[in-house]
């Protein structure tokens, strides 16, 4: 029997009812795909893994875990906000490796099929190992090939063969926030696997409007982290692309964008020196501050 | 092993989600009196048709994520779609966040309007909203209705636009190919409605008992605009309270057109409209001095040839706050606004906004 276990990290202000809702239906919703799966395909034996930061998000999740589910989610409490990826790789320490994980952002909802779909999409023969669910209402603007074949898989939905992800030793905590799951996507495609965009898996991530611009407005912290995460990929991957991303911050004299500068150059980055000449855009492509080409 | 399984994915519990949630289950008795049942809110209403690229399972997703669940959902299936009915309540029946709130009407027409009025007759919600089987909404659509609620106003949240086409590969969907836009007034304006619809259908919420009270309903036989005539009927007797979160996007095709446009072709919609324009020059319609003063104040940038008489009316009313000093330049202004406005059939100062 296969294995197969969807991990969520939780942090900060997981108090709120709200958010304490969005986490029940975020396992109802988790339960039932895992139903449709089983009654599906072969039998899975499918669980659910939770890595709290810090004791309010535990509280949370162990009540709502109590009073919703009948899964039994197993909770993981991490030493502090070691951040996205970090979360999930002591997750996946703490609980032991399974053939199969899915990652998904706590602020969103699978669908009833979305499991069977990423898992109908490794299946398919072609060395998929990692398969990304199509987000509503917004979807992602990066392009797809007709095989649905991208560059990267953003990390709010995605399911991943577990032997790859240890392969590649998982996300690289070297990305705090945003950028992580870019760089797992890049590093399985220099492993020789291939990666999927899965549009008929669909996964509802709750995002706001901004009333005044009529667009998605990502938050100071994510707008930080977002800069960040480009910039370290940029330098390990595509230098060139770094020079002109770093030169846009340099004019732009925003303070907030010179403690980006700064806080990457804090960062040391031994993967990027030991790629060298092997990295480039033909590795990841990036126009402007985008990975890949986009849509629009 | 199976069983082992099945224990593991038990069917959850949908009253402590929405206990947790706020919401309400629907299991609650009807009201006899009103046709309102307690447990619901908001009606939405659903015209059901053929899906050949997954919306039906995108609209799925989007009403089992909303925050609030004081909602039921109403079905509305054309002769054709019998079929994806069926499919479509197979997958509702194993929802751990709808099922049970959900309907299916099989009212045998293919009429925009009748298909409506079925539902208008069934709901049970104290509100009833329009959502087009091709629609998306955020998580708080149905939240934001509900905290701007007074019972006896119209309700008009924001909406966006998202440029979308089918696509056939790698499976069938609908992806999105432009950036989302923001076309719509953010606030209702009764005169732009006088010459356009400027709210998507599922970006008004609609108070059901004033709507039994004073017997409106949509226009049969149109193939298009038949909203912006419902609404146009509903604007005449009450109040419009603006809700300013944006929660109700709109799909377009990648040039800018409505759907409505697309499937009836420009020629059966512009007879549609020529038809709710009549409608609306016969209707007579209460405008508040700011509603009045903003139409004078259009017109006057616009038409510079009768400048002076339209000024002299804004300053005559913005001037006189009382008594009956008021009445004429209000009469003359109201009479002056509906002859112009109506027959213009466009916006003298603001973009297309179809």
């Amino acid at each position: 029997m296969k294995t197969l276990r969807l991990q969520t990290v939780l942090y900060e202000g997981a108090t709120a009812v709200a958010n304490r809702a969005l986490l029940a239906a975020h396992l109802l919703a988790a339960q039932r795909s895992a139903a449709y799966l089983t009654s599906r395909t072969q039998a899975f034996e499918v669980s659910i893994g939770i890595a709290c930061a810090d004791q309010a998000s535990q509280d949370a999740a162990s009540d709502v875990v109590r009073s919703v589910t009948s899964m039994r989610p197993e909770v993981v409490r991490l030493p502090g906000n070691v951040g996205h990826g970090q979360g999930h790789n002591r997750l996946w320490e703490a609980l032991g490796p399974t053939d199969f994980l899915v990652i998904q952002n706590p602020d969103g909802q699978l669908a009833f099929d979305t499991l069977t779909q990423l898992m109908r999409a490794l299946a398919d023969g072609a060395n998929i190992a990692l398969a990304e669910a199509r987000q509503l209402p917004f979807d992602h603007p990066k392009a797809y090939t007709e095989n649905g074949e991208v560059v990267w898989a953003s990390g709010a939905c995605f399911m991943v063969e577990g032997r790859v992800f240890s392969e590649v030793g998982g996300f690289d905590p070297l990305f705090f926030l945003h950028g992580d799951d870019v760089d797992l996507a890049v590093r399985i495609r220099l492993a020789g696997h291939g990666i999927r965009y899965v549009p008929s898996a669909r996964f509802f991530h709750a995002k706001d409007i901004d009333c005044g611009s009529g667009r998605i407005a990502p938050s100071a912290r994510e707008s930080h982290y977002g800069r960040l995460g480009a910039l370290l990929l940029a330098r390990r991957y595509n230098p060139r692309a770094l020079s002109h991303m770093t030169r846009e911050l340099r004019h732009s004299r925003d303070p907030e964008a010179i403690a980006i500068l700064e806080e990457l150059r804090s960062l040391d980055d031994p993967l990027a020196s030991a790629l060298g000449a092997a990295s480039g855009p033909s590795v990841l492509p990036i126009h402007g501050w985008d990975f890949g080409r986009h849509r629009y | 092993m199976r069983d082992e399984l099945d224990h593991t994915v038990s069917t959850p519990d949908r009253q402590q989600l929405d206990a947790i949630r706020g919401g309400t289950t629907a299991e609650a008795g009807r009201a006899p009196d009103s046709g309102e049942d307690p447990a619901f809110f908001l009606s939405v209403l659903t015209r059901l048709g053929q899906d050949h690229f997954g919306s039906h399972d995108d609209l799925v997703l989007c009403l089992e994520s909303q925050t609030r669940r004081s909602f039921e959902w109403v079905i509305l299936v054309r002769p054709g779609a019998i079929e994806e009915a069926d499919r479509l309540r197979s997958v509702l029946d194993s929802s751990p966040f709808l099922g049970g709130r959900c309907h299916f009407l099989y009212p045998g027409t293919d009429d925009r309007s009748d298909l409506l009025n079925a539902g208008l007759a069934e709901a049970r919600g104290q509100y009833l909203v329009v959502l087009d089987d091709d629609d998306l909404v955020t998580h708080d659509w149905v939240e934001q209705f509900e905290r701007h609620a007074d019972g006896v106003s119209i309700l008009r949240a924001r909406a966006v636009t998202m440029p979308t086409r089918p696509r056939h590969r790698p499976q069938p969907h609908m992806s999105s190919e432009g950036v989302l836009a923001s076309p719509y007034p953010p606030r209702f304006s009764l005169v732009r409605h006088l010459i356009s619809n400027s709210s998507p259908s599922h970006s008004l919420a609609f108070p059901v008992r004033p709507l039994r009270r004073n017997g409106i309903a949509w226009l049969s036989g149109l193939a298009a605009t038949e909203d912006w005539d419902f609404l146009m009927h509903s604007a005449s007797v009450m109040a419009v309270v603006d809700v300013m979160a944006a929660t109700a996007i709109y799909r377009i095709s990648p040039r800018g057109h409505s759907r409505s446009m697309i499937a009836e072709g420009r020629q059966s919609w512009e007879a549609a409209e020529a038809i709710v324009r009549a409608r609306i020059a016969e209707r007579p319609y209460t405008m508040d001095g700011k509603a009045l003063l903003e139409a004078l104040a259009r017109l006057e940038s616009t038409r510079p040839g009768v400048r002076t008489s339209y000024t002299t009316l804004r300053v005559r009313i913005a001037h006189r706050t009382t008594g009956t000093a008021l009445y004429w330049p209000l009469r003359q202004a109201h009479l002056l606004v509906k002859r112009v406005f109506v027959r213009l059939g466009r916006d003298p100062g603001g973009p297309n906004e179809r």
